[in-house]
């Protein structure tokens, strides 16, 4: 039941986060993208199907604030979060040395994904030549944020009991 | 023993739903549904309390964050430059313009070649949000105090955008460097020569690719005020921009005009919106 509670509390601090202070905190003028982060985060804790309703939600509340097309940022999220799901998470659930490289590859990988469908929405003005800037800049607060977002993300999922190590999960099988 | 996707939907058929979910909102969006649209803005409503604390917590965050990394030290000065010099080219399409609407105008609370229209000024609070929404601000009145979705925006030197999204006590601004911005006008001194630019993107000017008579002669520098013709959102002679280029386009029968805007849309601090209902103005 505390993950009803726990979920929403994290998502919306996540996005008030993104769009106060993160939205100030610009390198190069370029913004970190701590949601999208988060919704790798959630893939990595929750496995594919909780992470992606998680990346869903996520993406739909940022998206009253951003204006491009309503609901690209959750398709987006939706599907890095699933793919996030699929890979081992013993390792970024234990050291947040592990978790921030990850969690930083999925945030760059996640907004190249995020151009490409608005570009194919007709959004022309998303690939522009400081494209590769943008990843770089989003991938490395990504892997600064990493730490602290999957410590949030394996809060949410948690039950609230002390538990011993989460199941390794190998490409979606639980072993 | 079960796999966890095994108990409900499966993984795939999970992500396919949202994706269908997603696409479905987008198209409720894009044809901007009532409701729909209502929902979205009552949730920005409930949260914006939450909000507004966190830009009051770290708008002196980020102040800093610039000075340290933008040489924030001149700011002030360029600010103030930026600033004086709209306020030039407006006096310069007041100056050109046959009619006395655009008069020695030089400050936000004194702009007369609004005429008659009632406006509020608003004080920007944000610019685009995140990476990739490069053409909106944001400002601090809201449907609360009577802006509604359309209005126009303008600066001391002339117009900058429309109303794109008006919450209770805070709107989002569609800025006319927007490539889908569209505003009916006319070049000063050709009254006969109507049509409609658009925004060009950060850096570029505004353009017009279609109905201008390809004999007509246009000057550089003319001016370019907004047309108000019946439809048009927007009230007529608020200033828009100059002509910096004119090229003639044989195959499609047209001269294709660069504009550059005239509004001062780089570090806007205030802006004020015009109340304007072209309803209202139909009506005899």
């Amino acid at each position: 039941m505390m993950v009803f509670v726990r979920i929403p509390l994290v998502l919306v601090s996540v996005v008030l986060l993104q769009i106060t202070l993160f939205d100030e905190l610009r390198i190069a003028g370029i913004a970190a993208e701590c949601a999208m982060g988060l919704a790798v985060a959630a893939g990595l804790a929750g496995g594919s199907d909780k992470g992606a309703m998680v990346g869903f939600l996520l993406g739909l509340f940022l998206d009253l604030y951003i204006a491009t097309p309503y609901a690209l940022s959750a398709l987006t999220f939706a599907v890095v979060a699933f793919i996030a799901g699929f890979f081992d998470n013993s390792m970024a659930n234990t050291s947040w040395l592990v978790a921030g490289p990850m969690i930083g590859i999925g945030t760059a990988s996640g907004v190249a994904m995020y151009v490409l469908f608005g570009e194919i929405l007709g959004e022309d003005h998303f690939y522009t030549d400081r494209f590769w800037v943008l990843l770089i800049v989003t991938g490395l607060a990504g892997l600064l944020l990493g730490g602290p977002l999957m410590a949030a993300m394996r809060w949410c999922f948690s039950n609230g009991a002390r538990q011993g190590p989460p199941p390794i999960r190998r490409f979606g099988v639980v072993n | 023993m079960r796999r966890p996707h095994e108990a409900g939907i499966s993984s795939p058929r999970l992500l396919l739903l949202l994706v269908i979910a997603s696409v479905t909102l987008m198209t409720l969006d894009i044809r901007d549904v009532g409701p729909f649209a209502d929902m979205q803005q009552t949730t920005r409503n409930i949260v914006e309390p939450f909000r507004s604390a966190g830009d009051t917590v770290f708008d002196p965050v980020g102040n800093v964050w610039d000075d340290v990394f933008s040489g924030g030290g001149n700011q002030d000065e360029l600010d103030a430059l930026r600033e004086e010099n709209a306020k030039l080219r407006n006096d310069f399409i007041a100056q050109a313009n046959a009619s006395d609407l655009l008069e020695s105008v030089m400050l936000q609370l004194d702009i007369s070649y609004v005429g008659n229209i009632a406006s509020t000024i608003a004080t920007v609070v944000d610019g685009s949000i995140g990476n990739f929404d490069d053409f909106h601000i944001d400002v601090d009145r809201g449907s609360n105090d009577g802006i509604r979705v359309g209005m126009p925006v303008i600066s001391g030197g002339g117009l900058i955008g429309r109303i794109d999204e008006a919450d209770a006590t805070r709107s989002r601004v569609l800025l006319i460097v927007d490539p889908t911005f569209n505003v009916g006008i006319r070049v000063v001194g050709s009254r006969e020569d109507l049509a409609i630019v658009h925004g060009g993107e950060w850096g570029n000017p505004l353009r017009v690719d279609e109905d201008i008579n390809p004999l007509a002669a246009i000057e550089i520098g003319a001016p370019v005020v907004t047309s108000g013709l019946d439809g048009s959102l927007y009230p007529a002679d608020i200033p828009v921009g100059f002509i910096v280029s004119t090229q003639l386009d044989e195959g499609a029968l047209t001269q294709i005009l660069e504009v550059e805007p005239s509004g001062e849309l780089a570090s806007l601090r205030h802006v004020t919106i015009l109340l304007y209902d072209p309803d209202a103005e139909v009506e005899p």
